[in-house]
Parts: C-alpha cells; structure tokens; sequence
C-alpha cells in the first residue's frame, strides 16, 4: 500500500467564524486576510502516520508522493533545497486556496473598505477603487486610493497616495495617516497626517497638522495651506500660506516632528494626571474629615473601606505620574542634546506667492509672527540666530 | 537561543510580555500560546517587550502580524511593540512593515500610550 502524506501547517489557517444568535459580531473586523511573511515556513510535508488523533482530524490533503505537493502550492511557494518537504513563502502577501491549490499574492484590490470589507490589515499592496469609509482602518505595505478618505485611518509600511480627497471631522483630528517613505494627496482637511519621507500634497491643506522628517510640498493650484501645524525636519514649500481672515497656522522647519509630538503628548497627560490627583486628594482630605461624624462602627468601616481604595488609588496615580515625569525629562534631554547639533541649513520655508497674517514661522527655536500680508517669493532661514526671508 | 516569556500582569486588562532569546519557527506556537491565554483571561492590550531579543525570522515576524489582527478583533485590543533592537528595526523597515506597528522606545512608553 502507497504511503500517504500529509501537511502539516506552521500558520494559522483562518477557517470561517461562524457566529451564534448571541454573540456580539464587530463588523469591523471580519476580513478573512491570511497574511504571511517571506521566507517563512508554511507548511511541512508529513507522513499520515506521524499524526496525532486530533491531527488527524484536521488534516485535509493527503497525497501519495512528495512531488504533489508542487501541485498544490502554485504560486509564490518555494522548496528549502536541504530539506524538500518543507514549504516556504517566496514573497509577502495573503495565502489562500482555490479549488484545493495554494497561493501567496502581495496584491490585494477592493472596491470600498466598508462593512462588506471589514479592517483590512495587509503585508502586501492594497488599491482602493473607491473609498475607505468613516471609522475604518486600512493597514498594509502601500496604500492606493482612487476615491476619498473619510474620516479613517490608513497605515502603509511604504507610501499613501490618494487620488481623491481626505476629509476628517471637524475638531477630532481622528483621520489619521501614517506612512513610512511617502504620502501623496490631492487635498486634504481636518486630518493628522505623519510621514518619515515627504509630503506632497496637489492642492490644498486646511486645518491639517502635518508632520514630516523630510519636505512638505503643496505647490499646484491653488497650493495653500490655511490652519493645522505643518512641521518637517527640512522643507516647507508652499504657493500660500494661511488666510485673510487671519487664521491660524503654524510652519516649523528644522526639528524633529516626531520628538516634538511626543513630548507634547507626553505633557498633555502628565497635565491630566496632576488634576486627576488633585481630585483624589480632595476626596480623601473630605473622607478623611467625614469617617469621625459617622454614625455607627458599620458606616466607619465602610469609610475606611472606601478611604483604603482611594489611598491605593493615590499611589497608582503618583506612580504614573513618576513614569510619565521620567519620560519628559528624558525626552526634553534628547531634544535639546539634538537641537545643539542641528544644522538649520537644509530647513528653510518656501512660500511662493503669498503669506498672511496669522502665519507663525518656527526654525530651529526662533519664531516670527506675519502680521502683515507679504507677497511674492518668499525664502524664511536662519541666519545668526534669527529668522530673516529674502 | 530559545525564546524565553515571562509575562508581568501590569493592570487589569494589560500585560508586558517580557522575551529573550530568538523569535523563530521553533518558538512561535509557545508565544501564540501565552498571548492566547492572555486573550482567554480577558487581557486584551499588550506589550511585547524585544530588550532580549537579538534576532527574528520570518515566522516571528508573522507571527506579530497575526497577533494585530487577534487583538484588533478583541473590544479595546492594542499591540505595542516595545525596546526593539537595531537589528529588529532594521528587519521590519526591510519587508516594509516598520509603520503599521505601533512601536516605542521604552515599555514605559507604551504603557503611557495604552492609556
């Protein structure tokens, strides 16, 4: 009798979650994306026999010769030369079957990323043909959208390119873009958009913070940026900056965006905690003051229960508070021992047509308000200490 | 070197999984395991501390896709990746994977960012 064999898999396979009339389905996460890695181990080629029960069980293809097994994985699978029964993914992207046979593809396309799609989380490449809906999440190598963001959040290990528009909800700043080498957008509002490479952006940003460790561009029609806080380590090129009715917006060259936010965010919560503190000071100094009006031994032991939770909580909350302190001061030394090296030669401010007041330019640490309309091509640098534009 | 966890329940529902040694094929069912249970005790956001860890394979780093999608399906699930070496960085920035992980310098941090 021909000895059979099987697979035996060193990945999850996803089989379909079938869910009860109970259970709670979140319509986010339901994308069926096997991802895996290249170079990593598939699967093993195993005899039957060698199987435990359960094993067993769960075993679906068998074959009778060793060779089948090039049958099976078809696309994007290779054989280690020292060991043949083990299988291996010769590229990153999603596993699936069809008709029995294996296949890895980095490429993945979808018509919107919605509820029929689900999150998507991706090693590979997504093209959105159309847009990625409010509240959902794209996660992949490079992210391709035809239509519009609205109000998501897109992570790319590579680049962003967006061919429509990415518009977030007023004053929530929760459409969040995040890519490692490149982000290209057409325009762009009320959104947060972070990138380790450049920022290039066709027409417009408005109420937008920005933050790049290269260049941001904005320089086709009508390449303005009006509100948010624009911060890249070199460059900021732009055709207009800010608007006639004064509004806000702040321009920084020549630090690092990343340090910056977050030391900001650092000192944000430390600034919550300390009030938090304040507040459970308070409650203890009532407590503390009400345990000897109690009425019986039964209400004082409650206070004194409740006055023990507060205490613990106390400690929980300056022990933070300690970590946090730590982090800031950390941080703040990293900055300043940065700062002193800089070389503010590669960070200056372009704006090629007009700047308004409102606009605040920041080099390095200097900083110079616009309180008049200037007009013409405009060059802020840093010379001797001081912001000067020609 | 054989990947060693040692899992410190920090609050309620958040755990730092603490590893030494290599993150490879032969330790990733081990590691799949813990933060399964993790995921079992209702422990849903965690930090995987890499200060011991000196090389990941491709299975590893599979593995840590796998687990955003785990934990992204959990109610308030969060995965941070804290004290990555050079060689980890360097690793994840080569398949460009390095800005779909939520990473931090410190442990500290990323118990910071939880909240």
């Amino acid at each position: 009798m021909a000895r059979k064999y099987t697979l035996k898999f060193y990945i999850l396979l996803d089989k379909k979650k079938e869910y009860n009339e109970k259970e709670k389905i979140d319509y986010r996460e339901i994308s069926n994306i096997q991802n895996v890695i290249k170079d990593q181990l598939i699967a093993e080629v195993v005899p039957v026999d060698s199987l435990s029960e359960i094993e067993l069980e769960e075993s679906t293809i068998e074959f009778d010769d060793i060779k089948d097994v090039n049958d099976i994985f078809v696309e994007n699978f290779y054989i280690d030369k020292k060991d043949p029964s083990k299988i291996y993914a010769s590229i990153s992207g999603r596993i699936y079957t069809e008709n029995g046979k294996f296949y890895i593809s980095d490429k993945l396309e979808v018509n919107n990323v919605d509820y029929s799609t689900g999150n998507i989380h991706f090693v590979g490449d997504v093209t959105i043909k159309g847009d990625i809906k409010p509240g959902f999440e794209v996660k992949a190598r490079n992210v391709f959208v035809e239509g519009n963001i609205d109000n998501a959040k897109v992570l790319a290990g590579e680049k962003i390119v967006v061919k429509g528009g990415v518009v977030g909800l007023q004053g929530r700043l929760q459409c969040i873009l995040k890519a490692e080498k490149m982000i290209i957008l057409n325009f762009v509002e009320n959104s947060h958009v972070e990138c380790n490479g450049s920022v290039y952006i066709k027409k417009s940003s408005m109420h937008t913070n920005i933050y790049s460790n290269e260049n941001i561009v904005v320089t086709e029609d009508p390449g303005c940026i009006v509100g948010g806080e624009i911060i890249a380590k070199k460059n900021i090129i732009v055709k207009i900056a800010g608007s006639k009715w004064g509004t806000k917006t702040i321009l920084k060259s020549g630090i690092d965006p990343f340090k910056y936010l977050r030391l900001k965010d650092l000192i944000s919560k430390r600034e919550k905690r300390e009030k938090l503190l304040i507040e459970v000071e308070k409650s203890l100094n009532y407590l503390n003051e009400v345990i000897d009006t109690a009425k019986n031994q039964e209400e004082k032991s409650d206070l004194l229960e409740e006055i023990n939770e507060i205490k613990k909580k106390k400690e929980k909350f300056k022990k933070r508070l300690k970590r946090l302190n730590n982090l800031i001061d950390k941080l703040k030394e990293d900055i300043d021992r940065e700062n002193e090296s800089l070389n503010l030669d590669e960070s200056k401010i372009f704006i090629y047509e007009k700047v308004y007041p409102g606009v605040e330019i920041r080099l390095g640490l200097e900083h110079f308000k616009i309180s008049d309309t200037i007009e013409g091509k405009l060059c802020f640098y840093l010379e001797d200490g001081k912001i000067k534009y020609r | 070197m054989p990947l060693n966890i040692i899992v410190n329940q920090e609050d309620d529902n958040i755990a730092v999984i603490e590893l030494e040694g290599d993150l490879v094929v032969a330790d990733v069912d081990k590691l799949r395991r813990e933060v399964k249970d993790l995921i079992n005790n209702n422990i849903v956001k965690i930090v995987l501390d890499f200060s011991g860890v000196n090389f990941i394979d491709s299975s590893g780093i599979g593995l840590l896709v796998e687990f955003l999608k785990t934990l992204g399906k959990q109610p308030d699930g969060k995965l941070k990746l804290a004290n990555l070496g050079k060689y980890v960085k360097e690793v994840l920035k080569q398949i460009q994977l390095y800005s779909i992980f939520e990473i931090y310098e410190s442990v500290d941090e990323a118990l910071e960012s939880m909240e």
